[in-house]
């Protein structure tokens, strides 16, 4: 019988399937999850109370050879193409970096301005740093490295408040004010509109600026 | 004597230190002795022994006051504190430096006092690149595409043109206001009531995206956005280890003199050498001229180096050597300026280089030491930094609605163009000093103009290019006219349409503040000036003209609880101001004082001068400057003053198309003035306080009633001054004067009764020598008008004076020349009688008006006695015993300086030995 499944943080189409030992394709394309699919649109982001209907299992019939035998059925362990890019006002190209998933440093690769790496369905955390001079507070007065931390599958979808709020954090929007209170997410979608010359900018999200938070924040990709 | 003591030296050091070199090191000794020469030996014997660095050794074997003796350069120096002059061999001689170029623009660095003067050969500074996150960035508008380019370029590498635009236009909330455009086309004034506009309580920081280091992603990834940086110059060639400019250090590890700055940053590049690095000449302590140039290209990430520190030995050395200097430069600085053009990389504005700029390093914080006493320090408090950016926007957007953008060539002014500082709000950030460089723009300087930096005029000669010692013409009347003409006049002038055009003034209008444009061509006595005000940063807003244009049809408030009338001004630029608190209280629309300026202080540029430097602090060091130059240079400061102001004040009326008549010119044209006062008291500190105080003070007697003014009566008149596009009031009725021979008197000044109500004024012609009125024409006006001591009432004082009438038929202009000069008058006083022994006779004498006095000449029964009297007083001492008793008659012959003469009536005396 299919089951419903209601989406946590952390979790994408592919981490699910991972762990319930389900095709990815076989949960998102199934009919099931057809409104979600028109909601949603990426099955990398999703919104914590979102409903997915998980199939049933499907069965592989493979016509027996041998009677008598044992048969082993190996599963493949399925990864997952995560790629990132490093934008200096443009993407910027030649520079070395180290990607560490989930404590374990895999390798990557570069693919035109992006830099490209296979992780497993349900990695949670990517850390990723960028060699280059960047001096920082703290004991070390000289870091060559800019180190980023992503918490995998935590984005929320662009059309949502909550997801908007995302991606103005990760923009770094959301700094202090003078008088050491947070912005509002009204002031900061008119700070974003003012920056970006997108009128009007009057705090009010609209196509022109979730267009621009998807572009600058890369998804989907 | 200075050779054998350098080669004394020169032993000695080599003795004890091979690596001392006596051309470049300085190190000096302190001695006491009753004068320099005493225990000279000892000190010099010392120092040769002991050749290593700042020597603090002190002999007290001797008595009497203490000394120095100073190597600097190569250059001995003894310091005491009665001035010695360098010996003559410092000195150059007779051969003038010659400026064939006039390239006088950066010279002023080389004749500066010593603490601020500095060589102008091109020097490389070090570039530092900052988050631009950490940084406050702003842009004046409609800046030229090029220049615009070159900055975007050279600053900001990883941006394009438009995100630098949208990035200034997103940081400042007036600048997105569409305020501006709904007034283009209408008439001044400008207020209009504008519902809920009202600023926010912030400024939008205006960053471009940083990703944040920690971030949520999807499992199919992301973009990740690195910090974007600003480039930096960084001026080691005026910071030292002491200095709390950011950048000193990398800028988080430590306290730097006292200042935090926790921020980020990368060195670009470093070295005092670097070919790649932008290139600088200084103009004055913080400002320079540099060329800029991109240090990186877009896409590629920023080069990776460890911090080296900067070499800050060129600072030190430089402060040493300026600590060690005389307390003024030789009498002759040629040698200095042939060193200038010998180094060949001094600054000549020859060719319009879109990546030339005046950049001033080092905005709030900077120098040899951190600066702490001066306020320069703590302009980042509260704002106030912010001074520059409105200013020229707020010039911008006036210039926009007056003159549709094309302003009448009486003043340039040199705009702010960028400015770039520490984020205040940032919470790295205490709120106690920031640092930062500002930009203003040298292309709208001509190429076919010189440009004279006033600090020079003392050491300019009539030919405009050759060196003369300082103040070395101020006994030429010409130079004397030339300069009080492009210089004072000019000055009074540009000050006028600043306020007028533009509702500005200067705090603290220094003369490094303003450069003088010649034609080329053209350095004969019509001098076709025009001023450059060149630091709008230190304008003030005038509220009153602010108010005139942009605020209610009601007079402008005055009181400091005004301010949120004075925010609802309808100009965005002005009201942002008026709602910053450090703005409104103590540093813009002040009270007057603040609002006018201190008195004619551009008069005093001796304070950044060697007579300054001479004299601050000792005034026996008066004593040893050129004799008497000094008092005849103070009275020319006190001339030129006058000047200064009646051109300010002219300049007003003739604009506005009033008269101040009410303003009292008492100081200009007491009888009792003596013009050689100064020369014949100028060893006295008195009469440079006086010049001041006293003598300069009208200026702001003046201010004060225009001020008044144009609180109460003058809103109108300054609306229509700016609806007219900057264009003078029309006079309908002027009155011209002339000299006894019909020759125009410039610059003269005329006591005016107007006869319909009896107001008397005192007023000044103008160039041609007119006296505009702008009261509405009537037929029946008539003028009492004349030249001579004022006294009160009318009538009273007129010695020459003569009615006119309007004159329609001559276009509204009446001619009034003057009368010629009558002889002296002359009395001599009664002696009472008898007469016995030695006796002294007195007379009174005095010359017509504006004629001076030559000699009084006593006679006894016709026949001379004794010999003409050249000054006053004019007493005779008189020994009764050389004549015999009896009944004589003493007068007197007073003769003026045109040889006109009058005998005075003559007066009996008794004689009775």
């Amino acid at each position: 019988m299919p089951e419903p499944y209601d989406i946590k943080l952390g979790d994408c189409v592919d981490s699910i399937a991972f762990s319930k030992q389900l095709r990815t394709d076989a949960i998102w394309d199934d009919d099931a999850n057809k409104t979600l699919r028109a909601l949603r649109k990426d099955r990398n982001v999703l919104f914590p109370g979102d409903i997915l209907t998980l199939p049933d299992k499907e069965i592989k019939w493979e016509a027996a050879k041998h009677t008598g035998l044992t048969h082993v059925f190996k599963r493949k362990l399925p990864t997952k193409e995560f790629r990132f890019q490093a934008v200096l006002g443009t993407p910027i190209k030649g520079y070395a970096c180290t990607v560490t998933i989930d404590a374990v440093v895999v390798p990557s690769k570069v693919d035109g301005d992006w830099i490209v790496c296979q992780i497993p369905p349900n990695a949670k955390e990517a850390v990723i740093a960028i060699d280059w001079n960047f001096g920082k507070s703290g004991a070390d007065p000289i870091l060559k490295q800019k180190t980023f931390t992503v918490k995998l599958g935590h984005l929320r979808p662009v059309d949502t408040p909550e997801g908007q709020e995302d991606r103005f954090r990760n923009l770094g929007l959301f700094s202090k004010l003078a008088d050491k209170t947070e912005p509002t997410l009204k002031q900061v979608i008119a700070l974003f509109q003012a920056s970006h010359g997108i009128e009007p900018a009057d705090g009010i999200i609209n196509p022109s600026t979730i267009t621009k938070l998807k572009e600058l924040t890369g998804d989907p990709l | 004597m200075n050779e054998v003591l350098k080669s004394r030296l020169r032993q000695g050091a080599k003795a004890e230190s091979p690596n001392f070199d006596v051309n470049t090191d300085h190190y000096g000794v302190t001695y006491q002795g009753e004068d320099p020469v005493t225990n000279l030996q000892v000190a010099l014997d010392w120092m040769i022994l002991n050749p290593t660095g700042d020597v603090k050794k002190k002999f007290p074997s001797g008595t009497g006051p203490w000394h120095k003796l100073v190597l600097v350069n190569a250059q001995i120096y003894w310091q005491t504190p009665k001035l010695v002059l360098p010996t003559a061999d410092a000195l150059e001689g007779s051969d003038p430096f010659v400026n064939t170029g006039y390239h006088w623009l950066t010279y002023e660095t080389v004749l500066n006092k010593p603490k601020f003067r500095k060589s102008n050969q091109e020097v490389k500074v070090g570039l530092y690149a900052a988050c631009l996150s950490d940084m406050q960035l702003w842009f004046r508008d409609d800046i030229d595409e090029k220049p615009f380019k070159a900055l975007c370029d050279s600053f900001l590498p990883d941006h394009t043109v438009d995100e630098v635009r949208l990035l200034s236009q997103a940081s400042w909330w007036w600048k997105q206001q569409k305020d501006l455009d709904t007034l283009v086309g209408k008439k001044a004034p400008y207020f209009e009531a504008l519902p809920d506009l009202k600023p926010p309580a912030v400024d939008h920081p205006g960053i471009f995206s940083d990703s944040a280091d920690e971030v949520v992603g999807s499992r199919a990834g992301l973009r990740l956005h690195l910090p974007r940086m600003i480039v930096m110059p960084y001026n080691f060639w005026d910071n030292t280890t002491e200095s709390s400019a950011l950048g000193t250090g990398p800028g988080f590890t430590a306290e730097i003199g006292g200042f935090r700055h926790p921020i980020p940053l990368i060195q670009v590049k470093t070295g005092v050498a670097n070919p790649d690095s932008w290139s600088m000449w200084p103009t004055a302590s913080r400002s320079s001229v540099m060329r800029l140039k991109n240090v990186k290209a877009a896409g590629i990430v920023w080069p990776v180096a460890d911090w080296v520190a900067w070499p800050f030995d060129h600072a030190e050395k430089r402060r040493n050597d300026f600590k060690y200097a005389p307390a003024r430069l030789p009498l002759f600085v040629n040698a200095t300026f042939k060193a200038e053009v010998a180094g060949d990389t001094h600054f000549k504005y020859a060719k319009k280089d879109d990546y030339l700029f005046s950049v001033k390093t080092g905005v709030c914080v900077v120098g040899f030491d951190a600066q702490l006493k001066a306020n320069k320090d703590i302009i980042g408090k509260d704002d106030e930094w912010l001074v520059g950016c409105m200013r020229s926007d707020t010039i911008m957007a006036i210039e926009k609605l007056a003159t549709k953008g094309k302003p009448p060539k009486d003043i340039l002014i040199q705009t702010e163009i960028m400015m770039a500082l520490e984020r205040l709000e940032s919470p790295n950030l205490p709120k106690k000093g920031v640092d930062g460089v500002a930009l203003r723009d040298i292309s709208s300087l001509e190429l076919d103009k010189h440009y004279i930096p006033p600090l020079s005029i003392p050491f300019i000669a009539m030919d405009m290019k050759t060196l003369t010692e300082e103040f070395a013409l101020v006994d030429n009347p010409a130079w004397c006219a030339l300069w009080q003409k492009a210089w004072a006049e000019a000055l009074g002038r540009a000050k006028a349409f600043f306020l007028v055009q533009y509702g500005m003034q200067h705090a603290n209008p220094n003369v490094q503040n303003y450069l003088i444009e010649f034609s080329a061509g053209a350095l004969g006595p019509e001098l076709p000036v025009r001023i450059i005000i060149r630091d709008v940063a230190d304008a003030l807003l005038c509220r009153e003209v602010a108010w005139a244009l942009f605020g209610k049809d009601e007079p402008c408030p005055q009181d400091a609880d005004a301010h949120a009338a004075l925010g609802e001004m309808r100009l965005p630029v002005l009201r942002y101001n008026f709602h910053s608190a450090a703005q409104c209280h103590h540093n813009e629309t002040g009270d007057i004082d603040v609002q006018f300026g201190p008195s004619g202080i551009q008069f005093l540029w001796h304070r950044f001068s060697n007579f300054y430097a001479a004299w601050k602090g000792d005034a026996d060091k008066l004593n040893e400057c050129p004799p008497t130059r000094l008092a005849k240079v103070l009275r020319l400061s006190s001339v030129w003053g006058i000047a200064h102001s009646a051109a300010y004040v002219r300049t007003i009326e003739s604009a506005l198309g009033v008269a101040f008549g009410t303003i009292r010119w008492d100081h200009l044209v007491d009888p009792d003035h003596d013009p050689e006062r100064f020369v014949r008291d100028g060893k006295n500190y008195a009469d440079y306080e006086r010049i001041s105080k006293v003598d300069l003070k009208w200026e702001e007697d003046a201010a004060a009633i225009i001020q008044v003014q144009f609180r109460d009566t003058l809103r109108g008149k300054i609306c229509d001054y700016h609806n007219r596009a900057w264009k003078p009031a029309t006079p309908t009725f002027q009155i011209r004067v002339q000299s006894p021979t019909g020759q125009a008197l410039a610059h003269t000044v005329v006591y005016i009764t107007e006869t319909v109500n009896s107001a008397t004024s005192m007023r000044f012609t103008d160039s041609e020598g007119k006296i505009p009125f702008f009261a509405k024409a009537r037929t029946d006006f008539k003028f009492e008008i004349g030249r001579g001591a004022h006294t009160g009432g009318p009538g009273a004082w007129d010695r020459t004076k003569v009615v006119l009438a309007f004159d329609a038929e001559a276009d509204g202009v009446a001619t009034y020349k003057a009368p010629a000069p009558k002889p002296p008058v002359v009395t001599v006083a009664a002696v009472v009688p008898p007469v016995v022994g030695t006796i002294t006779l007195s007379a009174t004498a005095t010359a017509d008006v504006a004629q001076s006095m030559a000699t009084v000449q006593f006679q006894l029964d016709a026949g001379n006695l004794g010999l003409p009297l050249a000054a006053l007083p004019y007493d005779l001492v008189f020994d009764s015993t050389t004549v015999p008793n009896g009944v004589h008659s003493i007068t007197a012959i007073a003769q003026d300086a045109d040889g006109r003469s009058t005998t005075a009536v003559a007066v009996s005396i008794t004689v009775a030995n």
